[in-house]
């Protein structure tokens, strides 16, 4: 066994050195972080002294640990990139634990440093962490294995499960390291020190192992592994082994817990599969009855336990049977590369000779074959079905392994068992291909399928399935690559078609090119098919590679390089692309052609998922143009059929594929005809077509589903309409299109909109149905109903539209406008009569006044800030309207409607004040109609218009930016600046408010921050702070009622003052216009929201340079506020006002500290009395500072009214006239 | 577990390696191929299609992959199943000058591509039984092969006509791979 081990050490090592160092440059590293990571690790290995407790040292190791972690982690994906590294990432830790253990075993205090010890649990992290990614196998094969080391080990491990709860990584290394020890090839009796009264060593592995495998943890494999090893000596397995075997048995039966049969069934495993088959054979008829718990219930319902079964009734089974190769498998025969290339030329049809010798040889093996083999083998196969995908493919696995060591008379008989799974449960007519192409498959399971692919592919890889059985097994692999089960609202079935997809794959790389040539047309097509049309994007990869695959292996078949280079790995996952220029180009091949016509048909137009459907029409309307006699022959016959179905989805799939293939196969002809059909077409395609609506049960169009049922009658008569179908022939359409209108579902109205504009631009609309849809539009209609209408009235044609256009007109736009409280408020069918209303200024002929309305009502519409619960729905209609703005305004320039440049100001400011507020949708499409508007569209607002242009471009068109990502962060930057162009002065600030002022914190901060930074700056070309003022004072006039402006108003007054922005303000009249608007939004108002940054804009403006009228006036209002009902707005009014005062205070020492400077010639009877003044002043101020601050506000109105009236007479204010002080 | 795992497990215990053949037109890539799998090579013609050989040596299976002149190798790089594990490149060693200059475009291109980044690298200096040959040492000059940071690389003067040197640099690019993915098996 030792031998064994260093022999693949020196390979590894070796592997460098018998390199031709002249041929071997390796430039460049995948282990980049080497150095740092050997660096960490030293950190790691040093950091403490094993003799020494230093606890505090642990946040700078476990800071280094992960740190390395971090660097190996990323290797889960391709650990093997570690390789060349490994052994000076474990070398020196395993010396470290080495010396570690040695000091601890020498030490008379072992308890104790092993409580130090246990910071070292780092180092056993770390070699967890690199088994995890690399696998044990891999990093064990580094650890020390010498005899002395075994006995420290075991006792370490003793003492470590003995005293450490909690380090698992700690034990788990432990474990697999004394498996790696127990390989010394010594007797272990040898090495045994213990007394003969002691427990001896190998009862004491036994006991710990067997505790530890009933953990829930990882330890538990650790203990498996080192039970198996060790059983497994050769000094051991006669004694232990039988005994071992015997007491997992009697476990196995009796306990209940969980890990431990877990960890039992691991051990065995282990056994069987490492253990000389001389060792184990003995044993294996004792074992057997294990694996008949796979159908115990304690074991049947956990589908791992129930994996280690079946493994371990593989292992028994290969136990029985000798080792060796069938002779009778098919080989490929693959040549092997040697050095002397010139002289075999012509030699590898040798491999087809030996296939023929091997049949002889066969007779001479006649192996017994134990009976217990068939139990294996059924509970292998009804693995096969089970509901777990892992006991699945482990039993593939096992009968893959199995079949190889049988004769060739029993592997048949396996085979023939797996390929009749696939026709369990159906109702097969025989083995032809035929008859399996007809098998229905809804009855079967899609595990059991899955478990058959899986099975087959095994059996393929391992050349196990002779030529002779393809017959029968591609048509039910091919069965395979289309399998699909609908449950409910999701269907089953990729992951068979994966499998099956894997099993076309490994045919192609196992057998001969003439082999697989009779099989490899249906294949091709049937994988084209899938690659490109499966809803699933794993299996139009697998499906793609195992196409490529056999183009590879198969050799040529038609077009499979282009048909490689257009669907390949990359191009496959965008399935849109998949359906609508892929398979369309793949399509040109004839060979593919009609089977891909045939899949859409049989899957994709029946598909369960509508998307696909809707794909599926397309795709299949593009490839049916390109043999339009074809269609007309089968396609649409079959497709009539299915419309007729009574399934939903097969109905609705049928009707607009034969929408879309009708419309692209007769667009053009119909382009130049109105009467473009043959009495052959009438009769065989377009008669039956058009039965299918009038036959439609009105269940479908009213019960559930019926909302898909009318998408899809929509879109058929949309594009029947288009070419011109015989007007005879549309009978029910316009009742279904009407039907569809009233639906609330906007899909279907917008296809019912589109049904009816190409309805009825082909069959006129008559009068009294035109009077019929103006008559709808009248707010007494449902809000759906009314925008239904309205939407098709303004896209009817245009000679229409032109003959009615005062009617349409009215009715319209009567139904545009916003009513304040109105009942007939809803925001939904205003947004679409304002949509209807665009549309007809576009396609009528308006007269200018009429123009002039229009515009009206988009300004009207700009107002709209209606409220509902789902917050500022009104957005939607400026939404509408600014989308509306965008053609409207050139429209009306292009017509010379417009003849004053103020409405193109009115406009941007509108934009601009909508590109800051505070919805973000809502300034994506500000900013970009804006940018339309002003430089985009044709034609533009004309030159000249529009004030400081240059500013404006800087804003919007700098630095080439899309407004649909951009942050807010340098979308204000970008757009604060522009405040200084006086013409769009308020409207920026109006929208800024909102956004400034809001709740978002975000958004405050980002638009707060330019806001503040703007007015720091100024005065600025032109501008000063007092324009600013203008501007504020302008929203307070125009918003004075609107809450939704004046309270984050308010709270942008509050920030402001807060960071002394007014500090350049020298007119103090505004303070007191501010105080007067403030003092008219909060009159009578019991809002809280509203009051609460009142009362702060109160308290901010006392310490701004305000005359002593108004700091008297603020004073009483803000006292008055100290007896408000609201507990909470008494509290703030004491809190604020009391900061206010020493702030007052603060000022005034400064300026004190300025006058000792500067006016030191004052009179000085004029100081005295000052100083006087101030003295008493400042006293009383100090008694109202206590005052506000020490009492307790929430206290009853009674007990506080006495208390705020004192302050009246201690901040010397008069009390307002309401005010009784002696009550 | 899905499916893939699987594979990808199977890849390793199998020692399957996949090997990727390029190059520009006529540099004998079809040659080599049939030369190593003992194939008739006095017959050849522009190769239209892409053939898919496998061969054993030293117990690894190579899966080698010979894409002919195809415009697009992109579709080659990666499928479903399997990843590419190395490229072997090869070069008409007596080409002419402007043609050494689209080589040396079309392997820095090759290398960009993010997708090989760790596939072992095997350039075969091919046609050496020609006189007019230049060295290998002078093409790793030419295409300044020093400056590949990006993967394991190797130049290898060979000759497909005569077999020269084919086997050692398969031998190479198997050993390197073998070094990455199959170290210690």
């Amino acid at each position: 066994m030792d031998g064994t081990f260093s022999d693949s050490f020196k390979t590894v090592n070796g592997h460098a050195i018998e390199e031709d160092q002249d041929s071997l440059k390796q430039v460049g590293s995948f282990f980049p972080k080497f150095d740092s990571t050997i660096q960490l690790l030293n950190q790691l290995i040093n950091s403490y002294d094993i003799n020494k407790s230093l606890n505090e040292e642990e946040s700078k190791v476990r800071a280094a640990y992960g740190q390395i972690r971090e660097i190996i982690l990323p290797y889960l994906e391709q650990p093997y990139l570690l390789d060349p590294y490994l052994e000076k990432l474990i070398l020196p830790v395993i010396e470290k634990l080495r010396t570690d253990i040695k000091i601890i075993f020498q030490s008379n205090n072992q308890i104790e440093l092993l409580k130090n010890y246990q910071n070292r649990n780092y180092l056993y992290k770390y070699l967890y962490l690199l088994t995890n990614v690399r696998g044990y196998k891999t990093i064990l094969k580094f650890f020390s294995h010498e005899v002395n080391d075994l006995e420290s080990t075991i006792n370490f491990l003793v003492l470590n499960i003995e005293n450490l709860q909690y380090c698992w990584e700690t034990k788990y290394i432990l474990l697999i390291w004394l498996s790696l020890i127990f390989m010394i090839p010594f007797d272990i009796k040898n090495v045994d020190s213990s007394a003969d009264n002691e427990e001896s060593m190998i009862n004491k592995i036994m006991r710990i192992a067997k505790e530890q495998m009933s953990s829930a943890g990882k330890e538990q494999e650790g203990a498996a592994l080192l039970i198996s090893r060790m059983l497994l000596r050769k000094d051991l397995h006669q004694t232990e082994l039988p005994n071992y075997i015997k007491w997992s048995i009697d476990q196995l039966n009796s306990t209940e817990n969980i890990f431990l049969r877990k960890g039992i069934l691991i051990s065995l495993c282990n056994i069987y599969k490492q253990g000389l088959r001389d060792y184990i054979l003995p044993l294996a008829n004792d074992t057997l009855p294990i694996i008949h718990l796979f159908d115990d219930e304690r074991f049947n319902t956990n589908s791992l336990l129930k994996k280690l079964l079946i493994k371990l009734a593989q292992r028994i089974g290969l136990c029985f049977l000798k080792p060796k190769i069938a002779k009778w498998r098919y080989k490929r025969g693959n040549r092997f590369l040697s050095d002397d290339l010139s002289v075999n030329v012509n030699n590898n049809s040798n491999n087809e000779d030996d296939d023929n010798e091997d049949d002889d040889e066969e007779e001479e093996e006649e192996e017994e074959i134990p009976e217990c083999l068939e139990e294996i083998i059924e509970i292998l196969l009804s693995g096969l079905k089970d509901k777990a995908t892992i006991v699945r493919w482990s039993s593939a696995k096992g009968i893959g392994r199995l079949t190889q060591r049988l004769s060739k008379e029993l592997a048949a008989d396996i085979i023939e068992v797996v390929i009749s799974i696939f026709s369990e449960n159906t109702l097969t007519t025989g083995d032809s291909k035929e008859s399996i192409e007809q098998v229905d498959i809804s009855t079967v399971s899609d595990d059991t399928w899955h478990g058959a692919c899986l099975a087959l592919a095994e059996l393929a890889r391992r050349g196990l399935l002779l030529p002779n059985r393809l017959s029968i097994i591609i048509p039910w692999t091919i069965k395979a690559l289309t399998f699909e089960q609908q449950k409910g609202s999701f269907s089953v079935g990729s992951n068979v078609r994966d499998a099956a997809c894997y099993v076309c794959w490994s045919f192609a790389r196992a057998y001969e090119p003439k082999i697989m040539k009779p099989y490899v047309n249906d294949m091709a097509k049937a994988l084209v098919s899938l690659s490109v049309f499966d809803r699933e994007l794993n299996v139009r990869r697998a499906s793609s590679a195992a196409f490529q695959e056999n183009v590879g292996r198969q050799g040529l078949f038609p077009h499979g390089i282009d048909i490689i280079t257009k669907a390949d790995y990359f191009t496959v996952g965008n399935r849109n692309e998949c359906f609508k220029t892929i398979s369309v180009d793949i399509a040109n091949y004839e060979e593919y052609m009609y089977s891909m016509i045939n899949h859409l048909i049989s899957y994709s137009v029946i598909h369960w998922d509508q998307a696909i459907r809707e794909l599926a029409a397309e795709s299949l309307g593009m490839i049916c143009k390109k043999d339009i006699s074809y269609t007309e022959n089968n396609v649409i016959p079959r497709l009539v059929t299915i419309a007729n179905s009574t399934e939903l989805n097969e109905r609705h799939g049928a009707l607009i594929a034969l929408g879309e293939i009708c419309h692209n196969c007769y667009i053009d002809i119909s382009q130049s005809n109105d009467h473009w059909w043959t009495e052959n077409q009438l009769n065989n395609i377009i008669k039956p077509i058009s039965n299918i609506l009038p036959q439609y049960s009105t269940l479908y169009l009213t019960s559930f589903g019926s909302e898909i049922a009318l998408q899809g009658i929509c879109f058929f008569i949309t594009k029947l309409s288009e070419i011109k179908w015989p007007k005879e022939e549309t009978k029910r359409w316009e009742e279904l299109l009407l039907l569809s209108l009233e639906r609330k579902e906007i899909v279907i109205q917008n296809l019912a909109i589109e049904g009816t504009k190409q309805y009825y631009d082909k069959y006129l609309i008559s009068d009294t149905q035109l009077q019929n849809f103006i008559g709808k539009l009248d707010f007494a209609m449902d809000p759906i109903v009314r925008s239904g209408y309205s939407r098709t009235l303004s896209i009817l044609p245009h000679n229409i539209l032109v003959d009615h256009n005062d009617k349409i007109f009215n009715a319209i736009t009567k139904i545009c406008f916003y009513e304040e409280n109105g009942t007939n408020n809803d925001v939904e069918s205003r947004k679409y009569a304002i949509q209807a209303l665009t549309n007809f200024t576009l396609n009528s002929n308006l007269t200018k006044e009429q123009y002039y309305a229009v515009i009206d009502i988009l300004f009207n519409g700009m107002k709209d800030y209606s409220i509902d619960n789902r917050g500022d729905i009104g957005s939607i209609v400026r939404e509408q309207c600014m989308k509306s703005f965008e053609v409207v305004i050139p429209f009306g320039t292009f017509n010379d409607f417009i003849d004053n440049s103020s409405l193109y100001i009115q406009v941007i400011n509108e934009l601009l004040q909508q590109c800051v507020e505070k919805i973000n949708r809502i300034r994506v499409v500000a900013c970009k109609t804006l940018i339309k508007l002003i430089w985009e569209n044709n034609p533009k607002i004309p030159d000249g218009v529009i004030p400081k242009i240059e500013l404006l471009e800087n804003a919007f068109l700098s630095g080439d930016v899309d407004f649909r990502y951009v942050n807010t962060n340098d979308l204000y930057e970008r757009l604060v600046p522009l405040i200084i162009i006086p013409e769009f002065r308020t409207s920026i600030l109006t929208g800024l408010v909102v956004s400034v002022g809001g709740i978002t914190e975000s958004l405050v901060r980002d638009s707060s921050t330019p806001l503040l930074k703007f007015i720091s700056v100024l005065p600025k070309d032109n501008m000063i702070i007092n324009d600013f003022m203008d501007s504020l004072l302008s929203i307070f006039a125009n918003y004075l009622n609107d809450d939704r402006v004046t309270i984050p108003l308010l709270m942008v007054l509050d920030l402001l003052l807060s960071s002394n922005s007014f500090e350049k303000l020298q007119d103090n009249e505004y303070y007191e216009k501010i105080f007067e608007n403030i003092k008219h939004v909060i009159f009578k108002s019991k809002n809280v929201k509203k009051l609460v940054p009142a009362i702060k804009t109160f308290c901010g403006l006392l310490s701004q340079n305000i005359s002593e009228t108004l700091k008297h006036n603020i004073m009483q209002r803000l006292l008055s506020y100290l007896v408000h009902p609201f507990p909470r707005i008494r509290k703030l009014t004491a809190e604020q006002f009391y900061l206010a005062l020493i702030n007052i205070e603060n000022k005034k020492v400064l300026l004190e500290f300025n006058e000792d400077d500067f006016e030191l010639n004052d009179d000085d009877d004029d100081n005295d009395n000052d100083d006087f003044e101030f003295e008493d002043e400042d006293e009383n101020t100090e008694k109202a500072k206590n005052i506000l601050l020490q009492t307790n506000w929430n206290m009853g109105l009674a007990q506080i009214k006495p208390i705020r009236n004192s302050l009246y007479e201690l901040l010397n204010i008069t009390p307002p006239k309401t005010v009784k002080l002696n009550n | 577990m899905g499916l893939l795992t699987i594979l990808k497990k199977n890849k390793l215990k199998e020692k399957e390696i996949r090997l990727l053949m390029l190059g520009l037109d006529n540099a004998g890539k079809t040659t080599i191929l049939k030369k190593i799998n003992g194939e008739d090579i006095s017959t050849i013609s522009p190769t239209l299609g892409f053939n898919i050989k496998t061969m054993e040596l030293d117990g690894y299976k190579l899966n080698i992959w010979d894409v002919g002149g195809q415009k697009s190798i992109r579709s080659y790089w990666r499928n479903y199943f399997e990843q590419t594990d190395g490229l072997i490149w090869v070069i008409d060693s007596a080409d002419r000058k402007d043609r050494f200059e689209l080589c040396k475009k079309e392997l820095l291109s090759l290398l960009k591509e993010e997708r090989i980044a760790g596939a072992s690298l095997l350039i075969f200096a091919n046609k050496q039984d020609l006189p007019s040959a230049l060295s290998k040492d002078q093409i790793q000059e030419f295409l300044e092969l020093d400056t590949i940071e990006s993967c394991h690389w190797n130049i290898q003067s060979c000759s497909a006509y005569t077999g020269e040197n084919l086997v050692k640099g398969m031998k190479w690019i198997t050993n390197d791979i073998r070094s990455r993915i199959f170290l210690l098996d």
